[in-house]
Parts: structure tokens; C-alpha cells; sequence
């Protein structure tokens, strides 16, 4: 059976003003509107907002879904209450957010590039993993791959956001149920169940 | 003892020092990324000497509950 599923991204390349994102406050639902309001980092309450809106726009564009209540489940993995065969996941950086629906479990997640340290690598991957990256040309680019893997599957599977990374070993993983997107500064993995 | 915890946090985040306190949530008031917390929780553990299992990364909300988790564990 083919399954359906889109990815949208926004990026923060310009200074996205004030009264636009207090414009966007005004489609939120209450409970949306009071976690945003509740970010102190202005980029974060933004992309807590416009992902918001990306997620209205994804479900209206790929489902025909115009209403919906957003729950989070007991590992704090968002859900649709009136769709349970359609499944999203959201995750935003200081350079932007990221999207994903489907019609099967999907998990995302967005990373800006950052120093690579071994002593977090150590902690989060697997000896075959940490063997790569010992080999690596660009560590940094290898590891933030991997982080942004293990992290779309946890979030694919609702194991929450910290969930037991070093046993996601992201060498043994299908390419056919990921796609990495690497962009300036940012690399986002989309995960999908096969 | 959270004078250091804020040493290590301050620099994976916007805000200043002083306004950081036991009551500041990781996520929405440090605005730390999942890969922050990771990095701060390594720090923690080099710092003070003690591991920090994963299980437990997920109570850490705010950094008072660090600064409990680590007096003790020191």
C-alpha cells in the first residue's frame, strides 16, 4: 500500500517581525497559544507558533483535515485526538522549524551544526558509530547526522526526546526509512516505519 | 553549588546569569535543544564527578532539579 507523507520547513533566514507572529497567535488554539507564550527565547515562542501553523497547513494540504485537537501522549509525543491514523512530528532550531505528516508513524527532527565533542559522541553512540567518527573526515557533520537520526526515530517511536540513544545505531538503519536534508548550517532526518 | 551548575548552563544559552535560577526550566526558559541537554549533562558529570543515567535526563526540568540530583550524588 503507498503511503502518504510531506515534510514542510521554515527557515529563519530574516527576522520574522512582531506583529506577524502576533498575528499567528490569534489562530491558535488557547493551550498552543499559552506554551509559546511561555518560551522566554523570542525564537523559540516563534517557532512554537509558525510550526503551529505549518502543521495546519500540512494537514489541511495532505488530508483535508481542518480541525483538530493536538495531545501528547504520556512520553510527551504529540498526537491528532480525532485522527489516530494520522501521525506528525514537529521540531524547530535557532535557524527554523520543520514539519512532517503521514499516514505512518514519522518522526523529525532539526539540528544546527555545532562543535563536535567526542565526549558527548561517547555517550550517545555505539562503539560502531564512535569507530566512524574516530575515521572521520568532519566529525562535526557525522555526528550531528547521527544525533539527528537517533533523534527522529525516538520521536518516530514516542520514546521521547532523551530516550536510550546509544542503542539506535544509525549504521544498521535503513536509508529507505530516513532522508537527510543537509542545508548551510542545519541537517533534518525524517523517519519513517517501514 | 548552583552557582557552578549556571557556570556550565550559561553557556548554552541566551540568557545571562543573573537571569538564571533554581526555578528556570530547561527547555522553555534556557531554551536548550535536546543535544544541549546532552552536552550540559556531560558537563555535569565531568564537573562534579558523577553519572547521570539516561532515565533520569528525563526529570530534569529546571535547574533546581539538577542542583538536587547532584547534591545527592556528589
Amino acid at each position: 500500500m503507498s503511503r502518504m507523507y510531506k515534510t514542510y520547513l521554515f527557515q529563519q533566514e530574516e527576522f520574522v517581525k512582531d506583529d506577524f507572529v502576533k498575528q499567528l497567535l490569534t489562530l491558535l488554539p488557547m493551550e498552543r497559544k499559552e506554551k509559546a507564550l511561555r518560551y522566554r527565547n523570542l525564537i523559540d515562542r516563534n517557532n512554537c507558533v509558525i510550526s503551529y501553523i505549518m502543521l495546519k497547513i500540512a494537514l489541511k494540504e495532505c488530508f483535508g483535515i481542518t480541525k483538530f485537537t493536538m495531545k501528547y501522549d504520556e512520553n510527551g509525543k504529540p498526537y491528532l485526538l480525532e485522527y489516530p491514523d494520522i501521525f506528525f512530528s514537529i521540531s524547530h532550531c535557532v535557524y527554523g522549524c520543520v514539519v512532517a505528516v503521514a499516514d505512518e508513524l514519522i518522526g523529525v527532527d532539526i539540528q544546527n551544526v555545532i562543535p563536535f565533542s567526542y565526549n558527548v559522541a561517547e555517550r550517545v553512540c555505539c562503539s560502531e558509530e564512535l569507530n566512524v567518527l574516530t575515521n572521520s573526515r568532519n566529525q562535526t557533520i557525522d555526528f550531528i547526522r547521527m544525533w539527528t537520526i537517533k533523534e527522529s526515530y525516538l520521536k518516530m517511536i514516542g520514546e521521547g526526546i532523551v530516550g536510550d540513544l546509544k542503542s539506535v545505531n544509525t549504521l544498521e538503519m535503513s536509508s529507505s526509512s530516513t532522508e537527510i536534508v543537509f542545508s548551510k548550517n542545519i541537517i533534518i532526518v525524517v523517519c519513517r516505519k517501514k | 553549588m548552583i552557582e557552578k551548575v549556571i557556570d556550565i548552563l550559561v553557556d548554552y544559552t541566551i540568557l545571562e546569569k543573573n537571569n538564571i535560577t533554581e526555578q528556570s526550566k530547561l527547555v522553555i526558559d534556557l531554551g536548550l535543544s535536546s543535544l544541549d541537554v546532552i552536552n550540559v549533562v556531560v558537563a555535569f558529570e565531568e564537573e562534579f564527578d558523577i553519572e547521570i543515567p539516561d532515565q533520569k535526563i528525563k526529570e530534569l526540568n529546571t535547574v533546581g532539579d539538577i542542583v538536587e540530583y547532584i547534591e545527592q550524588n556528589v
